[in-house]
């Protein structure tokens, strides 16, 4: 008979990056993202994520590791740790938005969200362009039109600041 | 080239954490035929085919400006590896902004108004704002002082 005292092994998940690095995390890591879990399901243990690169997946597998051991001890931690891992650049926001997005992390996705729409509430529509590097495609004519119609929402000072 | 140099430290820099199995592929290089021709200067890392394609549905019929096809200049990596922001992404952060906010980012672009006017975002921006904790917390002391004021019963405390 076989051995029934060998420890239960972790099963185990590799996770390949758009940039071809690989990482190791535990399944019960990695199910918290509905892709994963999906995949998991119909058996695969090697995962190619092609949209998510290297820099984002680094951090999207810290958030997992410690949502993972989410307890009720451990909340004020977990407080501290989302409050610093949303505190980056809006391009580092946009990149993790997208890779929890396409990972269907709903939890990561929300906040991430929350986060971008909480720091450009205030802004200036042209500080909203230069953040998600639009273009204004409107003729001049147009977006004046468009302000003339909502103009109380034009009224007071805007935060012009890119952060 | 700058762009290169960037790269490197890009990729050395993201191989630091000790658990990457390396693997590093040779440096790729990638260029942008059609990624300009988006009218949001936003950045579509995949084929371009797929996000042409969508981009074109979201404008129903509206051209999209192509740059022309001799440009063979290299993608800045920092932009290069930004974001493929789909419609749906972008949706879920407006739909997190107070309606102030949105009356005003209308004028962002026309794909902003466009999407901010849809019929489907105010129905997101309604859901999400009954979803919320605290509108609900407000919904919930409404209909409890209107029970009480209807009834004339205070609500139980205790079981």
């Amino acid at each position: 008979m076989a051995s029934t005292t060998e420890t239960k092994q972790k099963k185990m998940l590799i996770l390949k990056s758009a940039d071809n690095d690989e990482f190791e995390i535990e399944e019960s890591v990695g199910v918290q993202s509905e892709t994963i879990k999906n995949l998991v399901e119909d058996g695969f243990t090697f995962v190619p994520l092609p949209n998510v690169y290297t820099k984002a997946l680094i951090k999207i597998i810290d958030y997992l590791k410690k949502h993972a051991n989410k307890t009720d001890s451990n909340d004020e931690e977990i407080k501290t740790f989302d409050k610093d891992f949303v505190n980056t650049t809006f391009d580092d926001l946009f990149e993790l938005v997208s890779a929890a997005n396409y990972l269907h992390i709903s939890c990561l996705m929300n906040m991430l969200c929350q986060t971008i729409a909480d720091r450009i509430k205030d802004k200036s529509p042209e500080a909203v362009r230069k953040i998600f590097h639009i273009n204004c495609d409107y003729t001049p004519e147009e977006e004046a039109k468009i302000r003339k119609a909502n103009a109380q929402a034009f009224e007071g000072q805007f935060d012009e600041s890119l952060d | 080239m700058p762009q290169k140099i960037k790269n490197e430290g890009k990729l050395a820099n993201s191989s630091s954490a000790a658990h990457i199995q390396k693997q590093k592929k040779k440096k790729k290089t990638i260029t942008t035929p059609k990624l300009e021709a988006n009218l949001f200067n936003q950045i579509i890392i995949s084929n371009g085919e797929d996000a042409t394609q969508k981009f074109n549905q979201i404008f129903k019929g509206k051209s999209i400006v192509e740059t022309s096809n001799d440009n063979t200049d290299q993608m800045d990596v920092d932009r290069a590896t930004a974001i493929h922001f789909q419609e749906e992404i972008l949706m879920d952060i407006l739909s997190k902004l107070p309606v102030r906010s949105l009356l005003r980012f209308k004028c962002v672009s026309v794909f902003w108004g466009t999407l901010i006017s849809e019929p489907y975002f105010k129905m997101k921006h309604l859901n999400r704002a009954k979803n919320d904790q605290d509108s609900q917390k407000l919904l919930i002391f409404w209909i409890m002082t209107a029970t009480h004021f209807c009834c004339g019963t205070p609500p139980q405390e205790n079981q």
